[in-house]
């Protein structure tokens, strides 16, 4: 940890560490060209005639592809422990449950009119 | 009196204190927006049929704003790297990058809000439809609404409340060779004027069940977008400042402490790729769907 | 990320910090703690004093407020005192913002950030063996949007149109179109500050909870392991993820009420709307149910979150005064966990009455019986700790054991309101009231207090009387079943809550309760001695009487407690050493009052948190962080 009193700067790293680094940087590259190829395909859906059940159904699948590809490389989760990639599905199951379970509720009163 | 794990990870746990807090605390913006996104899901399936608008966005511009904020997160990626192998040239270069792509976004952003707020709608008055309205007008205003007792409105679209299901009118054909005709409407008074080659409309008040411009009570979908996208911009005005703060006053600590330095940029990094993340759902399904 | 400059002060003691720096922009946890006790004691006093105003006003409607009412007017300034307190009255306007603002007040201000902002904060670091939070700035961050949410809450009293009076449960359309002002008013009207006010407590929790779980997982000492954790610890724990994750769709839900508010959408307003005769100039097309399923996602866990800081006290409470290790260890921290989790989808038993289908409210009928199970194993461990223990009823153990059937009683009798079919008798009753201050009142607030009690040596050097401590105890424990015992009955006879005058123009209210006639003698012998003809039976709204008299009388037993909590400090017998009471978690391992820093080394932790009465060890309790004897 660093020293309180002289601030003396840090050493550079390792050409381990470095190298770590550079591969990181590489990877970050490769995923914005990877995002952006699936943002410019996602938008062109918007363009091609199709039912639109199928047009919802590319678009937000596309884009839940996109947020874990940025949040695995972006965020760097792929380098996180097997525990917590564990509680992230754990959680992303709960809260669809969640919406669902929301989802019930709230048809049930869409029957009745509110005007 | 020092924080154990402050730069350093925890051998247990693998992450230090920071990265901890960050990812906790985007947890629970997970759940803020969630619960915004739940909202846009209960308003728009609770919305009568047809009246849920469609293609009032400008989806070009979102489209721009996109690629804006995905090249800003890589650009915040390179900035923490460079805090790593100590290039402090590079760290400032990218940070300003990261910056002015987030400055554009909120630039075209702005436009894209002062579009909108000079955007009027108009709502016609149908005693027979259950929601009270049947075509909404929309375009821009050339008089004084508040004196007169008639909206004059440079039409530029319209659209029924039974869009998604009307049959297609009888009067295509000409309606092909005459676009204004779309507007000959029970109430509406398709003048001899046109405004920027768009025709103008006379409509009585007395004719209009609703009217505004494009405000948040225009009508539920703005409502949710403007909510949704002035939040998710607070956000990145909040991130915003913390870059300034990195980038001026802040860079000292590159110098002095910069392991922890590096871990401070990781964080704020980590918050802005959720921003980014937040944007990638936002687009499509305010503009696309 | 430490605060480098604070280490650097202290280590060369270049500086001592100023009184600002040391009192009150502290970064030092159990200075903010104690910021949070105090300013959250405040106001719960606050709360306090507007239910007695409401007590009034239920036992004695339309008659002028007596000695207190000029209070009234100060609080409400001559303007809102002309139109909703003319000649001391309370009118029903009035009652409905003391209603609204009691409820917020004494959730979202006194008791939430009395169990976690000042115990979690006071406790938690030392009972993991940390310097301090793992974020000591941002510690302090929280404190100061605290207090200011809260005076934005009391001086909505002040403004033109009074406090909010939409319940603290702010539902829509009422909330979205109540208390609407012209020019600055439109912004500054009491139901709009409300939801202000509500951005920066739910901002203050969201920091707060942040710190709270980083420090636990991050700044655990060598051989502190997640299962040599004192029960309390788990409980704070629990708590913050709670706090974390529920709160953030109430905020969703507040900033689209204020848009509603401010900017004209209709997010919670359905079509068609008349407001005084007039149709809202609005798009229409919201949902008010929507309001509430946003409400309920966060309001449903925040009563966990009332009621587990609580328990967790009281653990420690027992194990320490009973010598002996808590009963089921295990089976607590997993009751604590599988709580936490499942309070997160039993919301909807608050919206019963709504038109959901049966299909939903079977499956929240169910989630909601099922939460019952651990709050019983919780319950149950910590009662069968009792047995066979050495106990010593000193005034912390007084609250502590009484905790036990109170919140047995409120969790019992929450039961009923768990299935669809009662709850449609029980919904918005007096029932309800009762069920859920049983937990909160003599249920968390005495746990509260016995915290008080039994932490107070180690935070000040000195012992609080246990004279006082007596005098505080049971006049209070009589006190509060005084006031809410009556309320099942009330409940239960069909008497609605939120109704100034106390059911006095409700005909089933007039009605006379079957169950309390063999006390019709002695009330009648009572009345006789005051001169007044006797009853042929005791009416529901008779209780409002002695109600109001238990809310009284329990206001006066607080004053021994304020007494003892403020002379103590210097006038109570000093404290014989660091840990008077024998107990064996870390907290009690620091010098008295522990100093910047905590500990003098840094501890290592070797054995559970419970170690009493160990076979064979030279007294009756190893404390964790004591080294095991080496062998000889």
């Amino acid at each position: 940890m660093a020293d309180n009193h002289s601030h003396t700067p840090e050493a550079d790293l390792s050409h381990e560490e470095a190298a770590e680094v550079h591969t990181h940087v590489r990877h970050y590259w490769k995923t914005f060209w990877v995002l952006s190829l699936m943002t410019v395909v996602m938008f062109g859906c918007y363009f091609i005639p199709m039912p639109a059940t199928a047009n919802e159904i590319a678009v937000l699948g596309i884009t839940a592809l996109k947020s874990i590809i940025a949040a695995f490389f972006f965020m760097h989760l792929i380098g996180a422990r097997k525990f917590v990639h564990q509680v992230l599905v754990f959680t992303a199951i709960f809260a669809v449950f969640l919406l669902g379970l929301s989802l019930l509720a709230f048809m049930d009163h869409t029957h009745v009119a509110f005007f | 009196m020092e924080i154990p794990y402050t730069v350093k990870p925890r051998p247990d746990t693998g992450v230090y204190n920071g990265k901890l807090g960050i990812w906790l605390f985007l947890a629970s913006e997970v759940m803020l927006f969630g619960g915004l996104f739940a909202s846009y899901i209960f308003l728009r399936l609770g919305a009568p049929e047809g009246t849920w608008p469609n293609g009032l966005m400008n989806v070009w511009a979102g489209f721009f704003n996109s690629i804006i904020l995905l090249l800003s997160s890589v650009f915040v990626t390179m900035t923490w790297a460079a805090v790593k192998l100590n290039d402090f040239k590079g760290f400032k270069r990218n940070l300003a990058i990261t910056m002015l792509l987030s400055l554009v976004f909120l630039g075209v952003k702005s436009y894209e809000y002062n579009q909108k707020f000079h955007h009027y709608g108009v709502f016609l008055k149908d005693a027979s439809s259950p929601v009270g309205w049947s075509v909404q007008i929309t375009g821009h205003v050339l008089n004084n609404i508040e004196k007169d007792d008639h909206i004059l409105l440079a039409a530029d679209a319209y659209q029924p409340s039974d869009w998604r299901s009307a049959p297609k009118s009888e009067n295509a054909d000409k309606i092909k060779e005459n676009p204004a005709l779309r507007f000959a409407l029970p109430g509406v008074e398709i003048t001899e004027e046109k405004h920027d080659g768009e025709p103008v409309l006379k409509i009585d008040k007395k004719d209009v069940f609703r009217s505004s411009y494009f405000v948040p009570k225009y009508n539920s979908f703005f409502a949710i977008y403007y909510t949704m996208s002035g939040l998710h911009a607070l956000h990145m005005i909040g991130g915003l400042v913390v870059f300034l703060y990195f980038w001026t006053f802040g860079s000292k600590m590159f110098h002095t402490h910069r392991a922890q330095f590096a871990n401070r940029i990781e964080v704020t990094g980590l918050f802005w790729h959720f921003v980014d993340l937040i944007w990638f759902f936002l687009f499509p399904v305010m503009y696309l769907m | 990320m430490s605060n480098v400059h604070d280490s650097h002060a202290n280590d060369h003691g270049h500086h001592e910090p100023g009184f600002w720096q040391k009192y009150i922009f502290s970064t030092d946890h159990k200075v903010i703690g104690i910021q949070y006790g105090i300013t959250s004691l405040l106001f719960m006093f606050f709360g306090f004093s507007l239910m007695m105003a409401m007590r009034w006003s239920i036992a004695h409607p339309g008659e002028p407020v007596p000695v207190f009412g000029f209070l009234i007017r100060l609080l409400l300034g001559s303007e809102n005192a002309a139109a909703q307190f003319a000649n001391n009255i309370m009118t029903g306007t009035l009652y409905n913002s003391f209603g609204a603002m009691h409820g917020t007040i004494m959730v979202f201000l006194a008791v939430v950030p009395l169990a976690f902002g000042a115990y979690g904060n006071y406790v938690t670091p030392l009972q993991v063996g940390a310097p301090d939070m793992a974020f000591p700035r941002l510690n302090m961050a929280s404190y100061h949007t605290y207090w200011p949410g809260g005076l934005i809450m009391l001086i909505s009293f002040f403004v033109p149109g009074g406090a909010a009076k939409s319940g603290w449960t702010s539902y829509s359309p009422l909330a979205s179109v109540a208390d609407h002002g012209s020019g600055i008013w439109h912004i500054f009207n009491g139901q709009t500050l409300w939801l202000l006010g509500m951005v920066m407590l739910i901002t203050s929790s969201l920091l707060g909870s942040v710190n709270l779980i980083v420090t636990i997982v991050q700044l655990r000492v060598k051989g502190l392991t997640w299962f040599r954790l004192p029960f309390f610890t788990w409980a704070q724990f629990v708590t913050a993820f709670l706090l974390l994750l529920a709160f953030p769709p109430l905020e969703s839900a507040g900033i689209m009420q204020l848009m509603d508010r401010v900017a004209g959408t209709s997010f919670f307003l359905p079509s068609g709307l008349y407001v005084g005769g007039q149709a809202l100039d609005v798009s229409g097309g919201g949902s008010p149910l929507l309001w509430q399923h946003l409400f309920w996602f966060l309001a449903h866990p925040e009563v966990y979150v009332l009621i587990l800081p609580a328990v967790g006290i009281v653990a420690e409470i027992i194990a320490c005064n009973t010598r002996k290790p808590l009963w089921g260890y295990k089976s607590l921290v997993g009751a604590a966990l599988f709580l936490g989790f499942i309070s997160f989808s039993v919301w909807a038993h608050h919206m019963y009455l709504t038109g959901m289908g049966t299909k939903v409210s079977t499956f929240f009928q169910l989630t909601t019986v099922i939460i019952s199970i651990p709050s019983v194993i919780i319950l149950t461990a910590l009662m069968i700790s009792l047995w066979g223990g050495s106990i010593r009823f000193n005034s912390a153990m007084l609250f502590a054991t009484a905790f036990l059937p109170m919140f047995g009683l409120g969790g019992l009798t929450g039961l009923p309101l768990a299935f669809n079919a009662l709850d449609l008798y029980l919904h918005d009753t007096y029932y309800v009231i009762g069920h859920f201050h049983y937990v909160v009142a003599p249920g968390t607030i005495f746990a509260l207090f016995a915290g008080v009690y039994h932490w107070y040596p180690k935070m000040s050097g000195r012992m609080m009387s246990e004279t006082l401590g007596k005098l505080h105890f049971w006049p209070s424990f009589v006190c509060m079943n005084l006031i809410f015992l009556p309320m099942f009955l009330q409940g239960l006879a069909g008497m609605h809550r939120r109704w100034y005058d106390g059911g006095a123009s409700y005909e089933l209210s007039l009605a006379v309760v079957p169950i309390l006639q063999p006390l019709v003698p002695v009330v009648n012998a009572v009345l006789e001695g005051f001169g007044k003809s006797p009853v042929e039976g005791i009416r529901a709204i008779d209780l409002n009487h002695v109600m109001g008299w238990g809310a009284w009388l329990l206001a006066l037993a607080q004053i021994p407690f304020i007494i003892n909590v403020l002379g103590a400090w210097k006038f109570g017998r000093k404290s014989p050493n660091d840990n008077p009471w024998g107990c064996t978690t870390l907290e009690w391992a620091t010098p008295t009052p522990p100093p910047h820093g905590n500990f003098l080394t840094v501890p290592e932790v070797y054995r559970g948190p419970y170690e009493y009465s160990v076979p064979g060890a030279d007294k009756d309790f190893t404390p964790q962080s004591e080294p095991p004897k080496a062998r000889s």
